[in-house]
């Protein structure tokens, strides 16, 4: 078996663009992901917020990795066609107490390096987010905070990364690790091997599983759940910044912000867990409604679409982990808020020490460029009517609600990291992500998913594992 | 003995009461005569249309029973339905099976159906 | 494109629509049908029961859907399939995609029979997990009824709406076995009927004030949590139990579907959640008109083609005869009664009234004031379920500044 270069162990968002760095090296690089898709964990359900960087303690990693990804994120998302704005952040503050919190974290964020941050009164505050609640008094607005699409990201990094040579395996969940003379052997639980020189750990929630396959022990990961409830589009203009308020007394509060895609997300609440779970919990709709009225007054709760519930994985050290274990294993564990935004930062971080490690070349052929996930959609009628004429199946809608096209559809199966769920197929083109919640197209895409990856209905399923649509069987 | 029915007939869903005394049987809340008719084979043999679909060669095809089979029935004619396979071109209400529930009750396609024809959608 | 009828939607309500029309006088016209085939949601209603009304016999779906395509074919009216309409503006003008391309028909006239959809279970705050096994009753209906998979065997129903009843019965008949039926108000919203032949015949429980709380299972759902419900709809402590599941159909209500009529800018009815219609089913914009289920829910087909032919007529009067100046009186929803439609009407004109009751109860008096001009009808039983109607004569509004329908109990 020929080793690799590098096996990164986990397909969320930071092992994507782990990925996608180390392939601007020559570096013969494997993503290595348990479930049957990317951004199957926390990449998938968080707030999708880009902090500017005023929360977290001076000296951290968390300070340092926010403030440099922040100002990457742009140019990635640009590169990689995923939809980012910098919609600005507001966190407020209702009376004196809760203000000198704001100069806290005006003087945290200054001293981490945030450009612009200021502290404006109600007034002002009314011109940014007319529906303030009546109690608010004075606000932080930090104009670099933005918003980007998670999952969005974690795919394109992870599409432009094998596109660019890197390989990707779903369903490997790891279950041993060897070391051998020149690196590491894998197992999976199903039985797959792969050799590496240099393991990466960006395992999230089992990243202290992982850990310990390689005789690392030296961090602790919990579990911290956070529900959402997701508004329809109708009610996407509802805020245009990202609202916070202080943390309270009365404990952590929520934000509400809208969603590159046009919604409104509000959430998370904050939940300890001993087992993983991405359950809503029944008293999580009252605590979010509350919450969110803090700070906004008459949010339209009766346009939810949905509620999820994301579970994040934080360390004991309250700080990222991001160093080298037992010979040649890099533990990035522990990436919690603001983790995201961190991302890049972090990936380039690990991609230049272990470039530095193998003495690997830069990749002069490496495009960092990726078609955005709503080309279409960005085209004038005219050119509609060009890639129509080339290809009828752009003409045919198959998702009412989000105007989705059996072309992309297709595309979402046919191209990197392809589809090959449901789900995999609504994160990549937001077929079923509407208002109908995939009443009318999920049949439709089911039997997509069925020609193109030549599977039984029965083989289909939401996603992966034993998540199957059909379990009656046939008529 | 004195019974109660939800009238099936028609939208309106009467409230049905039907008193037996072994010989005669007596009717009361229908609003039409179907309505007396219908409670009277509920006390003695109550029937009912079976709707379902039949798998053709590409596409489901929708079938139902041409009349009324016996309610205890139903899922011996379901089991038959199922077991069809259709091949070929079908009109809408041409027989599929000229008695589904072994008492002479016809099997029928409620649409047309073309072998090469996909799933409509 | 010029043309001088653009109607949305090939169901039942597109599809009367055009015979109307056409039947009126108008040939420049075409129907825009974004499936595959035209008939809508009938295609996949393989049930029967449809058609008593208008045709006095019992027929399913897709025949009742048939009756329709043939009298549409037969006047060579065009169908156009597999087209999506992206947008309708308060001009008339109709965008449409399909694999055509991108195109805009310029139209006199257009008639909005776009259907409806079904509330979807997100909008519900249910807790818990989201994993598979969790439908609409339509979408599980189409599965079953165009596609021939069963969705699962062990099936918990919320919603007691007609598509859930009859979802219910189509999957016993399947060989799956249908727990309960839960329903959070008081009442069924289906037609008594469904209760008796799709559930009391199989045996199947209806659990009414009763909701799921919770639902449980990480890849295949493997349960839900479900209590009965107070007055105010929230879950009475201690009433919850679980009940072993792999599927879970909603059947919680139906939502017209006017995102295209938003874009028009026109205005829709809170109560409805369809647009403001006089009599001729015309809409606040001349020349633009709504029937069927885009209109206001009916609970029966027969009566979407009885309304979508005087959309039909009236656009038909529009084109050929132009703009009529109209002098209108507005409707309103009295006692116990959830909204009328037409929410105005003309004066000179006989019309129709359609309407819905907010709860059920036996022996009741339909009363409509109108100026000098009271009216008072006995019904047997009237349920939120059943759209029930009443007509109005031209000579009934002559004074009329608004015509009220209350609803009361008899005595």
């Amino acid at each position: 078996m020929k080793t690799i270069d590098v096996a990164v162990i986990g397909g969320g968002v930071v092992g994507a663009l782990t990925a996608r760095e180390l392939r601007k090296y020559h570096i013969d690089v494997a993503v290595l992901e348990a479930a049957d898709d990317v951004a199957a964990g926390a990449s998938r359900a968080n707030s999708g917020i880009v902090h500017a960087g005023f929360d977290a303690p001076v000296g951290s990693l968390k300070a340092k990795y926010n403030v440099l990804g922040n100002a990457l994120m742009a140019g990635v998302c640009a590169e990689l066609g995923v939809p980012f704005s910098r919609n600005g952040s507001l966190v407020v503050a209702r009376g004196a107490e809760e203000e000198a919190q704001l100069q806290v974290l005006l003087e945290r964020g200054r001293q981490n390096g945030v450009p612009d941050l200021e502290i404006i009164g109600r007034d002002r505050l009314l011109e940014l987010e007319p529906h303030m609640a009546d109690g608010v008094t004075a606000a932080l607005h930090a104009p670099t905070g933005g918003i980007v699409c998670p999952y969005g990201l974690t795919i394109a990094a992870m599409g432009n990364a094998m596109d660019n040579g890197a390989r990707l395996f779903t369903g490997f969940e790891v279950a041993s690790a060897q070391q051998t003379k020149d690196g590491w052997l894998l197992r999976s639980a199903t039985g797959q091997e792969i050799a590496a020189r240099i393991v990466v750990n960006c395992a999230g929630a089992g990243a202290e599983y992982v850990a310990s396959l390689f005789g690392d022990a030296f961090f602790h990961i919990g579990l911290r759940r956070g529900e959402y409830m997701l508004l329809d589009r109708a009610a996407g203009d509802f805020a245009s910044h990202t609202v916070f308020s202080v943390p309270t007394k009365a404990g952590k509060g929520v934000l509400v912000t809208p969603t590159v895609d046009g919604n409104l997300l509000i959430g998370p609440t904050s939940v300890e867990d001993e087992v993983y779970s991405t359950a809503v919990r029944r008293p999580a709709f009252g605590e979010i409604k509350e919450k969110a009225s803090w700070m906004l007054r008459d949010i339209p709760f009766g346009q939810v679409i949905t509620s999820f519930a994301g579970e994040r994985a934080y360390c004991d050290r309250h700080d990222f982990i991001l160093e080298w274990g037992k010979e040649n294993v890099f533990h990035a564990a522990g990436i919690e808020s603001p983790g995201l935004t961190s991302s890049l930062a972090i990936a380039r971080e690990i991609a230049g020490q272990l470039a530095k490690r193998l003495g690997a070349a830069e990749n002069k052929d490496f495009s960092p460029f990726r078609r955005s996930m709503h080309w279409l959609k960005e085209l004038s009628e005219a050119e509609k009517n060009a890639v129509i004429a080339r290809d009828p199946a752009y003409g045919r809608i198959v998702c009412r609600c989000e105007e989705v096209s059996l072309g992309e559809i297709r595309d979402a199966i046919r191209q990197n990291p392809p589809a090959r769920t449901l789900d995999g197929v609504k994160l990549r083109t937001r077929a079923g992500m509407g208002r109908c919640q995939s009443g009318f197209c999920q049949p439709n895409v089911f039997h997509e998913l069925m020609k193109e990856c030549g599977l039984r209905a029965e083989e289909v399923t939401k996603n992966g594992g034993n998540s199957y649509i059909i379990t009656g069987g046939e008529l | 003995m004195e019974r109660q029915f939800v009238c099936i007939e028609c939208p309106r869903g009467c409230a049905l009461t039907v008193t037996t005394d072994g010989k005669t049987v007596n009717v009361t809340g229908n609003f039409c005569p179907r309505g007396k008719k219908y409670a009277e084979a509920e006390v003695s043999c109550p029937r009912r249309v079976v709707t379902s679909s039949v798998r053709g060669m590409s596409a489901m095809i929708p079938v139902k029973t041409r009349g009324e089979v016996k309610k205890e029935n139903i899922f011996a004619v379901m089991k038959r339905i199922r077991a069809l396979r259709i091949n070929r071109d079908v009109a809408l209400g041409e027989v599929l099976d000229p008695d589904i529930d072994g008492e002479g009750t016809p099997l029928i396609a409620t649409a047309q159906y073309h072998r090469e024809q996909t799933d409509g959608q | 494109m010029k043309k001088q009828l653009v109607i949305i939607g090939g169901g039942p309500a597109g599809l009367a629509a055009a015979v109307a029309a056409y039947d009126a006088g108008v040939r420049d016209m075409v129907v825009i049908e974004r499936e595959e085939k035209a008939g809508g949601i009938l295609k996949q209603c393989i049930h029967n029961g449809f058609g008593l009304t208008r045709f006095k016999e019992s027929m399913t779906g897709p025949e009742y859907a048939q009756r329709f395509l043939d009298e549409v074919q037969k006047r060579g009216i065009e169908v156009r399939t597999n087209t999506f309409v992206t947008a309708l503006s308060p001009e008339k003008q109709v965008t449409c995609r399909s694999e055509e391309g991108i195109f805009t028909y310029e139209a006199d006239a257009v008639i909005l029979a776009m259907g409806c959809r079904e509330r979807s279970k997100g909008a519900l705050n249910i807790a818990g997990t989201r994993p598979a096994g969790l439908y609409s009753a339509g979408t599980a209906q189409k599965y079953v009824n165009i596609f021939g998979h069963l969705p699962g065997k062990k099936v918990v129903i919320l919603g007691s709406g007609d598509i859930g009843l009859i979802m219910a019965r189509r999957m016993t008949l399947e060989g799956a076995k249908v727990e309960c039926v839960c329903e959070i108000m008081e009442h069924s919203s289906g037609l008594k009927r469904n209760i008796a032949q799709c559930l009391d015949d199989f045996g199947i429980p209806l659990y009414l004030e009763h909701t799921i709380v919770e639902i449980k299972g990480d890849e295949r759902v493997e349960g839900v949590v479900i209590a009965k419900v107070d007055k105010e709809k929230k879950p009475v402590p201690g009433t919850e139990r679980e009940i072993a599941c792999d599927t879970v159909l909603f059947s919680v209500g139906l939502i017209p579907e006017n995102e295209l009529t938003k874009g028009a800018a026109l205005p829709l009815d809170p109560r409805t959640k369809g647009c403001l219609v006089d009599g001729s089913r015309e809409t606040d914009i001349p020349g633009i008109f709504a029937c069927g289920n885009v209109l206001h829910v009916h609970d029966l087909v027969d009566f979407v083609s009885e309304e979508a032919e005087i959309a039909g007529r009236a656009a038909a009067e529009y084109i050929l005869c132009g703009e009529r100046e109209k002098q209108l009186v507005l409707t309103s929803a009295g006692e116990n009664v959830a909204y009328v439609l037409p929410q105005r009407v003309e004066k000179g004109r006989d019309v129709k009234l359609y309407f819905r009751v907010r709860s059920a109860f036996r022996g009741a008096v339909i009363r409509v004031e109108a100026g000098s001009v009271q009216k008072a009808y006995k019904r047997i039983a009237v349920a939120p379920g059943e759209m029930d109607n009443v007509t109005l004569k031209a000579a009934d509004l002559t004074d009329a500044d608004n015509i009220r329908v209350s609803v009361l109990r008899e005595g």
